[in-house]
């Protein structure tokens, strides 16, 4: 992990320098941009330094805990990470739980009743749900809930009156229950909701697709075949023998989906005006802030492989003979 | 029996689980939302994107600008007027006290000496006074941009309450760079506790700010909101709003549904933060009031490289002028929330002719230039935009297709900033659409960056246009006392400018700002950036 980890940061620090464009340009002022001004910028951004100088100041400052400063926000990166990463992790737990909870049971009701209308009408709902853009659902939800209804808050994490709770693992909800600061609990799994019903309409689809097919496959093997010949109920062949063989794949895809919903999703971060790491990463990118880009580089690969080891140990936790075969 | 119990089981577990979440997402949609405390009075606010330093010196962008002209206090600020139509604007002919009550300048201009306000306190308790002028003074000319500070000499402490300044030449504006939000007075003592003067050193001042001004910064949650608290020490007086919440909202469509909701009370300003397009839609909605001003210092325009063939060829710049679709491209792009610009200079500007400018659309008129400069066929070239700069694509667009009618194609690319700037400042761009907006009311300071040969490149002259006679007017005017023989100088560049063409000037923007009925006390200044201490909400 640790090489992958090196390796990916080795390339983007170099693609990132080379890529054409002056990062001083944003930070001294397009329009204050005299030899010494430049010169001054250039000095505060380690950018005068030869590039191998560079690199190695950074790999010593990674090894230290510094992953450097970000100009476009005026922080530490390691700040920064901490503030944007926790909103994210919050909404993508959020999502990812009603995903599955929904997901899962479409996904059963549509392979038990193959061919029916309600099967029908769930592979359309599924078909809407990959097809559709996030940017445009969550206006949608926006348009309709908050704007026409006013049922739904403004968006944000949480109401301008509300202070957020006190800091201790930066996500609002978990916060809240732990301070015993209910107004803000209330206000924070309103403001969710939204954004997260907008990320895990697209979650659903992917998770009840495949929950449909693998099921379909499964009631298909010979030891199903068995069961229904003993005349077991269908429901204990479905829930009690074929689901956990059909989840396999649903196992390994939201592992993955989970690591790339940590990622960040701009377009929901944007729309609904949540701090997220996504939206960190986006701005940092534009405006060229190198140390910010590395470090979430970095955070998002490791995102990637853990979800990876997490992945392969669900698989022998639900499937024995990857067990005893280990 | 009991397997069918424990399936049922299940099933209905599962279903449970589903309904209670559902019902639990209607119950908490309908819990009211909280309201700001009666006692406290709350403007919410909204910025389209993030600020990213609260460092005078390093401050670029308005949203930036914006909280260090609320936080932190100059040595002087611009008197306010009401404009016939019962508006208020910031006067920049004339100074009125602020953080100094008087000052004198020495007849040769080489010396300014400002008297203080007394009993005045940094929001943490520190003493304003002349060691915390001389700190912020000397910062700014050892750090500071050159073209403004460049001119400081020394800085003096006469007593507790006296700074004197000494120039190396005279500056006739120099009162006027006092005045800019990068001229912030700073508290030496803190300063110094996190770093010092240098912002290589000190990063602390990025991201906090001890300023004596009317409002102190309570919180910055970057990428999510600013939250400001009245001073109630303020030496003007305390503010009559309490807080200011200024959320981040960077999808435009979300921040007008806050703004019609009423979940915003603003000022939102267009076109910074609301695009031309939308305009029209909330000047209609109920419940939004919206002040225009006419900018009297800015002007949009279209650059062209006078280095970069065929752009090198006067008569192909003068050309592209009589092809340009001023009007089609103030309709198409500023949805008419422009006025057309007939100079380079700001309309309010002393010495604005637009006598000189003769150009309108005429295509005929175009292609005999075009013929005589050895382009009867037309030729290709290339416009670059940054990414995300919507206004200049639409500005680009519609003059491109007026120009295909000569055979003149432009391939319009959009690029990252940081890659924008880098070519623009490179010489590397043929053809572009920016905007001038200029925080000092004034020609010279307008034009310089613009048009004189020092400038070209990383400057500001990005047209890469080099007179010996522009520079040497532009010198004359900058120190010229007589306004008469000025205004006469200034019209002479206007008349350089519309024969040698290196920009265009296409319009004169209207800002817009929208704001809830019952927020009041609103006053435009020429920087644009709103000054909270003065609004109150009825």
């Amino acid at each position: 992990m640790v090489l992958v980890l090196f390796g990916i940061l080795t390339v983007t620090f170099f693609i990132s320098r080379v890529v054409p464009g002056d990062p001083t340009s944003l930070f001294a002022g397009p329009q204050r941009s005299d030899p010494r001004t430049l010169e001054n910028v250039r000095k505060m951004m380690g950018l005068d330094k030869p590039l191998y100088m560079q690199f190695i100041n950074y790999i010593i400052g990674v090894m230290h805990g510094d992953f450097g400063f970000s100009w476009h926000t005026g922080h530490p990166v390691v700040e920064d990470i901490a503030k944007f990463f926790p909103a994210t992790l919050e909404l993508a737990v959020v999502s990812m739980v009603l995903a599955l909870l929904v997901g899962l049971l479409l996904g059963i009701i549509s392979a038990t009743r193959k061919g029916k209308v309600i099967d029908y009408a769930l592979r359309f709902f599924s078909y809407t749900g990959v097809s559709i853009a996030p940017f445009w659902l969550g206006l949608m939800l926006l348009y309709v809930f908050f704007f026409r209804l006013g049922w739904a808050p403004p968006p944000g994490r949480l109401s301008s009156f509300i202070t957020p709770p006190m800091r201790i693992t930066g996500l609002y909800i978990l916060d809240s229950l732990l301070t015993g600061n209910w107004e803000c609990l209330i206000d924070s799994i309103k403001h969710i909701i939204l954004p997260s019903v907008c990320l895990s309409y697209g979650l659903i689809a992917h998770i009840q697709r495949l929950v449909r097919a693998s099921l379909l496959e499964v009631l298909q093997q010979d030891y199903i075949i068995l069961a229904r010949s003993k005349g077991l109920p269908e429901r204990i062949i479905i829930y009690k023998h074929a689901l956990r063989n059909a989840i396999i794949p649903t196992v390994a895809w939201t592992g993955m989906a989970f690591s790339s919903l940590l990622g960040g999703t701009i377009v929901v971060e944007c729309v609904f005006a949540w701090p997220g790491i996504g939206f960190y990463a986006f701005e940092s990118i534009i405006n060229f802030d190198y140390a910010p880009v590395l470090a979430c580089t970095l955070l998002f690969t490791f995102l990637y492989l853990v979800g990876n080891l997490v992945v392969d140990i669900l698989y022998a936790v639900i499937d024995p003979r990857i067990r005893s075969a280990g | 029996m009991r397997n069918i119990k424990a399936i049922s089981r299940v099933t209905i577990i599962l279903a449970s689980i589903i309904v209670i979440v559902i019902a639990g997402i209607i119950y908490y949609l309908t819990l009211p939302s909280p309201s700001p405390s009666p006692r406290l009075k709350t403007l919410v606010v909204a910025y389209a994107g993030d600020i990213h330093t609260l460092d005078p010196l390093m401050a670029v962008d308005t949203d930036s600008d914006e909280v260090i002209a609320n936080v932190y206090d100059q040595l002087v600020d611009y008197e306010i007027t009401i404009t016939p139509d019962g508006k208020k604007i910031s006067n920049t002919g004339k100074f009125v006290p602020s953080l100094a009550t008087s000052w004198e300048i020495s007849p040769d201009g080489l010396e300014y000496v400002f008297h203080l306000r007394q009993g005045v306190k940094f929001h943490n308790g520190d003493p304003f006074n002349a060691t915390a002028v001389k700190y912020t003074l000397d910062r700014l000319k050892k750090y500071g941009w050159g073209v403004l500070y460049g001119t400081i000499e020394k800085v003096e402490v006469i007593d507790q309450y006296t700074v004197k300044v000494t120039l190396n030449r005279e500056d006739p504006l120099f009162m006027h760079y006092l005045w800019l939000y990068s001229s912030s007075i700073l508290d030496p003592i803190v300063m110094e506790e996190h770093g010092g003067a240098d912002p290589n050193a000190n990063t602390w001042i990025a991201s906090h700010a001890i300023g004596t001004g009317p409002y102190k910064l309570e919180e910055w949650s970057p990428g999510e909101r600013i939250v400001l608290t009245a001073n109630e020490d303020y030496w003007r007086g305390k503010p009559k709003i309490d807080k200011i919440i200024i959320n981040i909202i960077t999808e435009v469509s979300s921040l007008e549904m806050g703004l019609i909701t009423g979940s915003i009370d603003g000022p939102i300003e267009s076109p910074y933060h609301i695009p031309f397009k939308d305009v029209n839609l909330l000047m209609k909605t109920p419940g939004i009031k919206a002040e225009n001003f006419t900018s009297i210092a800015e002007v949009e325009y279209f650059g062209l490289n006078c280095k970069i063939p065929p752009f090198d060829n006067v008569l192909v710049r003068q050309a592209m002028a009589w092809a340009t679709p001023i009007d089609d491209i103030i309709t198409g792009a500023a949805h008419g929330w422009a006025v057309p610009a007939k100079s380079m200079l700001g309309k309010g500007m002393s010495g604005y002719d637009p006598s000189y400018w003769c150009y309108s659309y005429n295509l005929t008129k175009a292609q005999e230039l075009l013929v005589k400069a050895g382009y009867p066929n037309g030729f290709k070239t290339e416009a670059y935009i940054p990414s995300g700069d919507e206004l200049s694509k639409s500005m680009l667009t519609i003059w491109q297709a007026a120009l295909l009618k000569l055979n003149i194609i432009v391939d319009i690319r959009e690029v990252a900033a940081p890659t924008f700037w880098d070519l623009l400042w490179n010489g590397k761009v043929p053809l572009f659409a920016m905007s001038w907006p200029s925080f000092v009311c004034d020609p010279i300071y307008h034009l310089k960056f613009l048009c004189h040969s020092s400038t070209i490149g990383p400057g500001g002259n990005w047209a890469f246009y080099n007179n010996t006679k522009m520079d040497e007017l532009l010198t004359e005017a900058y120190f010229e006392k007589n306004s008469t023989k000025r205004n006469q100088i200034i019209g002479e560049i206007q008349n350089i400018l519309a024969n040698d063409v290196p920009y265009i000037p296409v319009w004169h923007t209207t800002y817009t700002y929208f704001m809830k009925q019952n927020v009041t006390g609103f006053v435009f200044y020429i920087d644009t950036l709103t000054r909270y201490w003065y609004l109150d909400i009825q």
